[in-house]
Order: structure tokens, then C-alpha cells, then sequence
């Protein structure tokens, strides 16, 4: 303890810093007053003056730099400690372009979504389609109730039924794309040539199936007039009762009306497609 | 007076800081030297707490950067105080990566701390603070909380300059100087010890 006492005044060690003498305003605690603080510490570690041969190498680098040009070197972002005003304008540019930028991307994004959601996508599951869209095609097309299942029926395959809608847009639709080559090889195309069970098979296919939805008025095809009616009550009626009724009725029509309507008149593939406007 | 701290002083001469660099972009030797007075002193005490004893080398290295890339800088004399401070912490850094040393060896400041001092009184440790013992005691702080306190205190940079110097958001590094200080004012405080304990420190442990 003496050896601290008896050390060299304070003063000798301290550096050229005569203001940072501070003298009797200081109580206890005024050092978390801060300034105090930080102008002791400062006093404390900082020497003034500096060496003077570091101070000569720097200004020989300088001169150095000075020779080569290095004047000319272009400011990059860690060079620029100007003040906020002017990286502002440069920050609310980037801004603007990111926010315009994320906007035509969200709204690409959307427009993606309606073509999703909007075209042909014949992978609907069939619940759904009669479900939804029943009602409207029952006024479109009169008869679509009646032959929403009967795809399943007469072609075997349950895994995907077509909409009564979509078969009678694509056998309408077939007749003016055959022979003109690719568009018969699209998904859409190749799935009708299956569910007629060979592309030689689809007029007669088509002809069951528009003559199915044809109007009921229509003469010389029982079978179809009765299954057309059965499938029109139900879905035609605003008040109908409800899809299940409307599916088995359509199924005892069609039933007896696929095998009688078909085989029978091949001839008839031409007619309902010549009558259609 | 003296009591706005270095870094109100420091601040006093941005002007005419500003000035002598602009002349030395525009080549002039004799304003570089008088830039190089004004800065120095402050980034010389600010890289010992970095590296401690090496400071005047990582000095000459740095002072050789900011040479070769003044006519890349734009800003006032606070951004020159600002740019110069991240070319010395860039060139410190490096130096301990090379170096892999600490600046200061943790035992030796907590027997400086822990050092009784029943003959000190708090007017004495304020009078006798010397480089030594600030240097250990900012050198006891977590290093973001004496990195921000000697940016403040003997660079003279305000909070966001300080910030953009470490690299960290504004409120951090704010955070972290009230808290070093408020800690260093602790250890100093009327418990605290005297410097004339780091001055027998050799002898008494």
C-alpha cells in the first residue's frame, strides 16, 4: 500500500491534456454523467502530438499516390461518407425500383393464377364440375344433367368423366380440327379418341353423345327423349331437390338409352353435327 | 472546460478537418499533413485498444491505404474521421488475424480491477487516470461495448458514423457505449480503485 502512496505524482505520467485537470465539481456519481466520463477517458487515452516520422511516411504515400494519378479513382460505396441527404434520394430510388420491381412480379404471379384457374383443365374431378357447374350448364345445354355420367357408363372408365359440357365442346370442336394434324394430338383430343375407344370410333362416339344432349323435341330417338327429360327435370328446375337424385336418374335414362341409341344409327354420326349452328 | 469531451473538441475542428482534405484531394502535401494531425491522435488511441502495443505499425499501414484512396472519399471532415476509422479497424483486424494475439491479456486486467484500493478516493482515480489504466479498463469491456466507446470518445464519431464503421445498426452500437460507459463509470466510481494500482500491478501479484 505504501508503494502506492509513494508512487510519482500523477502528473508526470499524464499527457499534454492541462484542461482534463478537472478540479472539486465532481461528486460521487457525476461520473455517469457521461461527459466527465468520456473527457477523462479521451484526456487518458489519447497522446497528443504525433510521431513525426510516421507523419513523414504518410505524406511521402501521399505523394506517392499523388504521382501515379491515383486522384482520378472512382468513389465506391464505402468511399462516400457524405451526408444522408444524399444517399437518401439514391436509397428511396433503389426503393422504388424494388417495390415497381415486386409488383410486376406479384402481378405476374396473379395473372398466372387466373389462366390457371380459368382454362381447360380437364383433370377437374367430375364431384366437383356437377357440384359448381351444374345449375349454369342445366340452362346452357338442357340436357346436361342427364348426361353427366354417362361417359362413365358407356366408356368403362370411372377414374375421369368428363363434363357433359366438355365432351359436347370437343366432338363439336373435333369435327373442325380433324385432318387439319397436331391440334388432334393435344391431351384434350387424345382423351376424346380414348373415352370413343379408337379414333375411327369418335364420330360415332360424338353422335351418341350430341344426340344424348340433344333437345328433347328432337323425332325418332325414344330412348335419348326419355333420358333428355329425366336429366332436364332435375337441373332445369331452379328448386331442384338434389344431385344425388339428378345422377341416379340420369343413370336408369341413360342406361337403356346408350345401347339402343348407338349401335343403331352410325349413319347418324353426320346429322348433328350438320344441325348444329 | 473540457468537460464536452474529446469528442465535442474534436468535432470543433471539422471545418477547417474538412477543408485540408479538400485540398489535399486537390493535391496539396502540406493540407494531407495537417488532416493527418488532426485524425492521428484519435485513431492511434482507438487501434491500441484494438491491438494494443502494435497501434503505431497498424497506423503506418493504414495511413499507406488512405494515401493511395484519398481521391476516392467524399464527405466532410466528420466523414473523414468516419473513413479513416474503418480503413485503421480493417487494418487492425487483419493485424490480429495475422497476429492471432489478444490486445489484452484478460488476467492482467482482472487483477487490476480486483485490486483492493482502501487508500483511493474517487477524486483521486479521477485526477490519476492514466493511458495504461484506461486502456485496461475500456480493455475489460465486452469488445463491442469498447469498440463503440472509444469510436465516441477519441474518434469523435457520432452514433451512426460509429455504426457504419462497426458495420452494426445504430441502436446497437448506441446500446453498447451507454452500457461500456455506464460500466467504466462503475469501476471508477467512489468503490473503484486508483491508477496507482496498475502502477504497482508487477509488484503486487
Amino acid at each position: 500500500m505504501g508503494e502506492r502512496q509513494n508512487d510519482g505524482g500523477p502528473a508526470g505520467r499524464r499527457r499534454a491534456h492541462p484542461e482534463g485537470t478537472p478540479s472539486g465539481r465532481r461528486g460521487p456519481g457525476a461520473a455517469t454523467a457521461g461527459p466527465d466520463l468520456e473527457a477523462l477517458l479521451a484526456a487518458a487515452l489519447i497522446r497528443e502530438g504525433v510521431d513525426v516520422g510516421a507523419e513523414q511516411r504518410a505524406v511521402a504515400a501521399f505523394l506517392a499516390a499523388r504521382e501515379t494519378g491515383a486522384r482520378g479513382a472512382r468513389t465506391r460505396r464505402r468511399d462516400d461518407w457524405r451526408t444522408r441527404g444524399g444517399r437518401l434520394g439514391r436509397r428511396s430510388l433503389k426503393a422504388t425500383l424494388s417495390v415497381l420491381i415486386a409488383g410486376l412480379t406479384l402481378s405476374g404471379v396473379a395473372v398466372a393464377g387466373i389462366g390457371a384457374a380459368g382454362g381447360p383443365s380437364p383433370d377437374e374431378p367430375a364431384r366437383d364440375v356437377s357440384g359448381t357447374r351444374a345449375p349454369s350448364s342445366g340452362t346452357a345445354t338442357p340436357s346436361a344433367g342427364g348426361s353427366t355420367t354417362a361417359p362413365e357408363t358407356g366408356s368403362g372408365r370411372p377414374g375421369r368423366p368428363a363434363t357433359a359440357k366438355d365432351t359436347e365442346a370437343h366432338c363439336r370442336a373435333y369435327d373442325r380440327v380433324r385432318g387439319r394434324g397436331k391440334a388432334l394430338d393435344s391431351a384434350v383430343w387424345k382423351r376424346l379418341v380414348e373415352a370413343a375407344g379408337g379414333a375411327a370410333d369418335v364420330g360415332a362416339y360424338c353422335a351418341g353423345r350430341l344426340e344424348a344432349d340433344a333437345p328433347s323435341g328432337q323425332p325418332g330417338n325414344e330412348g335419348n327423349g326419355r333420358s333428355g327429360r329425366n336429366g332436364n327435370g332435375p337441373t332445369g328446375e331452379p328448386g331442384a331437390n338434389t344431385f344425388g337424385n339428378q345422377g341416379s336418374s340420369g343413370n336408369q335414362g341413360n342406361g337403356p338409352a346408350g345401347p339402343t341409341g348407338n349401335p343403331g344409327e352410325p349413319e347418324k354420326s353426320g346429322n348433328p353435327g350438320a344441325g348444329r349452328p | 472546460m473540457g468537460h464536452g469531451g474529446e469528442s465535442r473538441r474534436v468535432k470543433a475542428y471539422d471545418g477547417e478537418l474538412g477543408a485540408a482534405v479538400e485540398r489535399a484531394q486537390e493535391g496539396d502535401e502540406a493540407a494531407f499533413a495537417v488532416a493527418y494531425r488532426f485524425v492521428q491522435p484519435g485513431l492511434l488511441a482507438y487501434v491500441r485498444g484494438l491491438v494494443g502495443d502494435d497501434a503505431e505499425d497498424v497506423m503506418s499501414d493504414a495511413w499507406l491505404e488512405i494515401a493511395r484512396d484519398l481521391g476516392r472519399f467524399r464527405g466532410d471532415g466528420a466523414g473523414f474521421r468516419g473513413w479513416t476509422a474503418t480503413i485503421a479497424r480493417h487494418r487492425a483486424l487483419d493485424h490480429l488475424r495475422r497476429q492471432r494475439v489478444r490486445p489484452r491479456p484478460s488476467a492482467l486486467e482482472q487483477d487490476v480491477l480486483d485490486l483492493p484500493g482502501p487508500q483511493s478516493t474517487y477524486d483521486q482515480a479521477m485526477e490519476s487516470l492514466s493511458t495504461e489504466y484506461a486502456l485496461e479498463l475500456v480493455g475489460g469491456l465486452p469488445r463491442d461495448q469498447a469498440e463503440a466507446v472509444l469510436l465516441r470518445v477519441v474518434v469523435g464519431l457520432d452514433g451512426p458514423a460509429a455504426a457504419r464503421v462497426l458495420g452494426k445498426r445504430p441502436g446497437a452500437v448506441r446500446t453498447a457505449a451507454y452500457r461500456g460507459l455506464k460500466r467504466l463509470a462503475r469501476q471508477l466510481g467512489p468503490d473503484g480503485v486508483t491508477d496507482e494500482a496498475s502502477q504497482t500491478l508487477g509488484e503486487s501479484t
